[in-house]
């Protein structure tokens, strides 16, 4: 008798782990199912010979580096990274993401061209940020630009100014964002 | 003989219980009443939160039941929710309820209340907004544009704030 119950029991036990089972795998999320979960710590978006090779440069002094020299479109310009080692970097691929990507000044930052962007009638301070061109126009388009990188001297450009002394910029930054803004990894060492 | 006996002893067990429950029960009341000792009478004697004070902090590491929005400082999101039929539709349901309000329902910024907005709501189906990424659209809807839109990233879960960036980009078409 005491094994009889014992066996209906562990075939009850059976039956309803199977049915919690079924259960799981039919219950449908609401909405739309995350197709990617990302985990809890990501691993570093570039390692290995990537970041042997690349060099870490905060975002200012890239951006400083690049109106030091002249602002150039396709040619390269030289920066020390954060090693001290001297590197290159190139507009198209170091400088432009700076504007247009969102999420890299700070966690969950907009992108620049959020704003800035090509429709100068609402764009802020009539400023486009999205191509070279625009960039070197500079704001207030519709009255008479006036340029943002201030003639190729950095401490002296609306770049500057929004980024290092007031720091308005980027918007929203948080308090502990650092000065310099974040550490990147970009351009080649020379 | 024997019953006697036990009837006396539940007698005297009883008198002393009788006793013994007069004297606790004076020494409540003169605990709680008197000297006012706080009894554990209430939940708010433990640690908790009350109303209007910030939640706690979410433990590092933690990823949500959804799957972290994106990577911190990891550039624009790409868009994982691929724009088909069902992902637009309910998009579109999302956008009437949390959007429309404000951008109009056909998005140029029309909205019901963009009247009383001193700034005007973005025309999603200007060049400002058809020339960004998803993933930069996402993070708007994520993080709102501060003081200008609201940050939606409560109202909306993640899955739900892609259907909204796949149906905002058939607005411009």
């Amino acid at each position: 008798m005491k094994k009889l119950t014992l066996v209906v029991l562990i075939l009850a036990a059976l039956l309803s782990a199977c049915n919690a089972q079924n259960l799981i795998a039919n219950m449908s999320p609401y909405g739309t199912p995350i197709p990617t979960l990302i985990p809890a710590t990501p691993v570093a978006a570039q390692s290995g010979s990537a970041a042997q090779s690349g060099c870490s440069v905060r975002a200012v002094d890239l951006l400083a580096a690049w109106v030091s020299a002249g602002s150039p479109e396709n040619d390269p310009f030289e920066f020390t990274d954060d090693n001290g080692a001297r590197c290159q970097g190139f507009f198209a691929a170091d400088v432009l993401p700076l504007f247009n990507q969102s999420n890299l000044w700070f966690k969950g930052a907009l992108s620049c061209v959020t704003c800035h962007g090509p429709d100068l009638n609402i764009s802020y301070a009539q400023l486009n940020l999205t191509t070279y061109a625009d960039l070197r126009v500079g704001s207030r388009r519709l009255a008479e630009s006036k340029d943002i990188l201030g003639g190729g001297q950095w401490e002296a450009s609306k770049l500057y100014e929004v980024l290092v002394t007031t720091r308005f910029m980027p918007l929203g930054r948080p308090v502990d964002m650092p000065e310099k803004g974040p550490l990147l990894k970009a351009g080649a060492p020379k | 003989m024997i019953d006697t006996q036990f009837v006396t002893v539940v007698k005297r067990l009883a008198l002393l219980l009788i006793v013994l429950g007069g004297v606790g029960a004076v020494g409540l009341v003169i605990t709680y009443e008197v000297i006012g000792v706080e009894w554990l009478s209430t939940m708010e004697v433990q640690e908790s939160l009350r109303p209007m004070e910030l939640s706690l902090p979410v433990p590092q590491g933690s990823v949500p039941l959804q799957g972290a929005a994106y990577v911190a400082e990891g550039g624009t999101p790409l868009n994982p929710v691929e724009a088909d039929q069902v992902s637009r539709q309910r998009g579109q349901q999302l956008y009437e309820i949390n959007c429309a309000l404000c951008h109009g329902a056909g998005g140029q910024g029309d909205g019901s209340v963009a009247a009383k907005l001193r700034r005007k709501p973005a025309n999603l189906t200007g060049p400002n907004v058809t020339g960004l990424q998803d993933g930069d659209i996402f993070m708007v809807i994520t993080q709102g544009v501060p003081g200008l839109m609201p940050a939606l990233r409560e109202n909306l879960a993640v899955g739900d704030r892609w259907d909204v960036v796949n149906y905002v980009r058939t607005l411009a078409k």
